[in-house]
């Protein structure tokens, strides 16, 4: 099975590899970091996996998706998982637009970009499976964290209307939201009882694309409930929270 | 961030940097004027911690495995739980293992840990055969017996404070199956207890439990033999855990709980002998089932006491120890009893030939006093402390009793080490 990870070094990416390290799977990854990917290279071989390629893209331009893709030559994937992302400063971004601009692209224009691409080149297989990490955090816009949740949001769209576009074509397209994940982008916050581990959310990732359905993913799934409370908070009462 | 050991003390603020290359870790070197790498934090004090912390627990990949030799190569921040899930499969294992399956191999090399197999096979580093170290240079060396033999010896057991290791090949046992032929023996006094484990100093694995706390049948315990069984299959276990919060109601581990616990240990089988077969996990690793047990102690946490004294210490040694800690009242729940083999060449490497008593003590009024008084007992018998457990041991007695130290701190000064890297542990017991 052909296997793509883009953010192939993201901790929940990480896992999600480890798990599908098995003989005849076959993965193209792709990251920033050479030294970082040829350490993940190493591990998969060891398993008994195979790698494709490893390949390298700043995604903080859209541009850079589409000379990617003119420039390498990608197999047809029977998987897709998208997990790369930049948890931003929103204090930043209020008096910073092109911090605005380049945060917005790595968290969804230049996902959106690398997504259309590997569809209008038909890169997923028939029956292949797209799955693409967006967050709770586009659930609800709030003061800390709108530019974050806005562009996983949009992305969240995206992904729907694609899954209706593939509904009875054969192609699944899974949007996964973590809440809370003990990762590098997370070194800082304090971590309590709502946190959960890369391998844990990855298992989730991993179920969810074997089962080939169309569907949005809480990862945990009590995230589902969380935000449904955190939905329907009316907005008199939302613009009193400070969260 | 706030963070300790497994004794959960002390518990301190520093700044945790995660490296995930050696590029960063390089940059973390240049950058940092002093730090102390941390694995997976299962070392009960202090060797792991420091203002400034590198973390290597996302260099956990493997790096080649060759399934006919059984060499297998590592990135530093691997655990022996990963090895394991991938290794047993294949039919081998990891020749020298801690008492938890949490442990990462730079851990494992940096304390130079030993099994229940120490008296057959010695220490973690016997199946080491080289690593890759940086040193304050920023260069990259590979170490082995033959090669940088210095440095090997320095680091097996040089707590952390000599390089950063981050690569590591070893080498494993090969195994028909993934269950242990067990025999369990209760013995009614620590002369048994002794002479029990003693007796099987053939058999590959052993360890007693002891009861330091009932009165008069103070080191009764129970004696645990292993061997690798030959039939079965090669499955990895998954038990669910389950997980002690932290805010466990500390006052419900005490001095009658524990001495309750003790007795149900010691009663848990009404035979003498019991002969069985044991999943590799439960046989070496019956404390990771409970996960975070460690905060059954409480916030304060608590303190390991290992130490070894020589054969010719002996029984009575064992007895002075044990008398002392039960008048004391200060109950150690659960109380582990090995015998080592000889010591090996590395500088600061543990084991010597004798018996190891690990205890635990609830941090309390009263505790650093007991244990001050028994590092004197331990060094009249020609003892010495785990620095792998070790807290609060005063340089003194450090020096007293590791007597390669002065090698040690000449070779750290002579790479520049002792400015970059440096623990709390290191700086209290001035080396
Ligand atoms: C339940 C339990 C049972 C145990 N049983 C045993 C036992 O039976 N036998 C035994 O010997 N020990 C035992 N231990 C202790 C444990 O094996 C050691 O403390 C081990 O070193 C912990 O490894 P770690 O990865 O957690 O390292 P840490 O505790 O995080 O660090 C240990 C040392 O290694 C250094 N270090 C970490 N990574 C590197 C690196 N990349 N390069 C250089 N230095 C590094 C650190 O600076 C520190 O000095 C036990 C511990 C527990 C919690
Ligand atoms: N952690 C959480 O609590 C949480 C919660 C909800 C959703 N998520 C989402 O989960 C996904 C995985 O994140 P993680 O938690 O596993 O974090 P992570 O380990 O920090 O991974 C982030 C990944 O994004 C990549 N990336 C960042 N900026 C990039 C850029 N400009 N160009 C290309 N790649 C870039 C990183 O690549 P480099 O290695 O090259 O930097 C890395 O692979 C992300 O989409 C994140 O938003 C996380």
């Amino acid at each position: 099975m052909n296997i793509l990870v883009l953010g192939a070094t993201s901790a929940i990416a990480e896992e999600f590899i480890k798990i599908n390290s098995t003989p005849g799977n076959n993965f193209t990854l792709i990251s920033r970091d050479e030294e970082r990917l040829g350490i993940i290279v190493n591990d998969i071989k060891a398993r008994g996996a195979s790698v494709e390629e490893s390949l390298i893209l700043e995604l903080n331009a859209p541009e850079n998706v589409v000379r990617f893709f003119e420039k390498n030559k990608i197999v047809q994937q029977d998987k897709v998982l998208l997990a790369a992302g930049s948890l931003l400063e929103q204090g930043k971004v209020e008096n910073n637009t092109d911090y605005l601009i380049e945060q917005f692209n790595i968290n969804s224009l230049s996902q959106i970009t690398f997504i259309n691409e590997l569809c209008n080149r038909a890169l997923i297989s028939k029956n292949g499976v797209l799955s693409c990490i967006t967050s709770v955090a586009g659930d609800r816009g709030r003061k800390s964290n709108y530019l974050y949740g806005s562009a996983k949001k949009s992305k969240s769209i995206f992904l729907e209307g694609l899954a209706h576009r593939f509904a009875n074509k054969g192609i699944t397209v899974i949007d996964i939201r973590p809440g809370f994940v003990d990762t590098p982008m997370t070194t800082h916050f304090k971590k309590g009882l709502l946190w959960s581990s890369p391998s844990v959310v990855a298992k989730i990732i991993d179920k969810s694309m074997r089962k080939k359905k169309s569907k949005v993913v809480y990862a945990p799934t009590f995230w589902y409930l969380i935000m449904l409370v955190i939905r329907n908070i009316p907005r008199f009462l939302m613009h009193r929270l400070n969260f | 961030m706030l963070i300790s050991g497994w004794g959960n003390y002390p518990k301190i603020d520093a700044n945790i940097f995660k490296v995930a290359t050696t590029a960063d870790l390089k940059s973390k070197i240049v950058k940092n004027r002093s730090f102390i790498t941390y694995g997976m934090g299962r070392s009960y004090g202090d060797c792991a911690l420091s203002e400034n912390i590198v973390d290597l627990s996302r260099l956990n990949k493997i790096k080649n495995f060759d399934e006919n030799t059984g060499e297998l190569e590592v990135y530093a921040g691997v655990s022996i739980e990963e090895i394991l899930e991938f290794v047993i499969p294949k039919g081998w294992f990891i020749p020298v293992t801690p008492g938890t399956k949490y442990v990462s191999v730079a851990g494992a090399i940096s304390n130079d840990v030993h099994g229940k197999n120490h008296h057959k096979h010695g220490c973690f580093s016997n199946y080491v055969d080289s690593f890759e170290l940086i040193l304050p240079d920023n260069s990259v060396n590979t170490c082995s017996r033959d090669k940088n033999t210095e440095l090997f010896q320095a680091v097996c057991g040089g707590v952390g404070l000599i390089g950063v290791i981050i690569t590591a090949r070893l080498k494993l046992i090969p195994i028909k199956s993934s269950y242990i032929d067990t025999v369990e023996i209760k013995c009614r006094t620590l002369e048994e207890t002794v002479s029990t484990l003693k007796s099987y100093k053939d058999s590959t694995y052993s360890v007693a439990w002891l009861d330091c706390l009932s009165k008069n049948k103070l080191g009764r315990g129970v004696v645990y033999i292993g061997e690798h069984s030959k039939g079965m299959g090669l499955e990895t276990s998954s038990k669910h855990k389950v997980s002690v919060p932290q805010a466990f109601p500390s006052f419900l581990l005490n001095y009658y709980t524990t001495r309750l616990f003790n007795g149900m240990l010691y009663n848990k089988s009404k035979r003498k002998k019991t002969i069985g077969k044991e999943m590799y996990d439960s046989f070496f690793y019956p404390l990771d089932n409970l996960k975070s047990w460690n905060n059954m102690y409480g916030a304060a946490g608590f303190l390991q006491y290992q130490f070894v004294i020589p054969y010719s210490a002996g029984l009575e040694g064992l007895r002075t120890i044990l008398e002392f800690v039960a008048r004391s009242k200060r109950g150690s729940f659960l109380s582990v009893l090995k015998i080592l083999g000889g010591s090996n060449k590395n500088l600061l490497s543990f084991p010597i030939e004798g018996f190891t008593l690990a205890m635990d003590f609830k941090l309390e009024k009263g505790v650093k006093e007991l244990l001050t008084q028994l590092d004197k007992m331990v060094l009249g018998f020609g003892g010495r402390l785990y620095l792998a457990k070790d807290a609060r041991m005063e340089a003194e007695v450090f020096k007293a009793s590791y007597p390669n130290w002065k090698e040690f701190v000449r070779i750290r000064k002579e790479l520049g080490a002792d400015i970059k890297f440096n623990s709390i542990q290191s700086k209290r017991l001035g080396i």
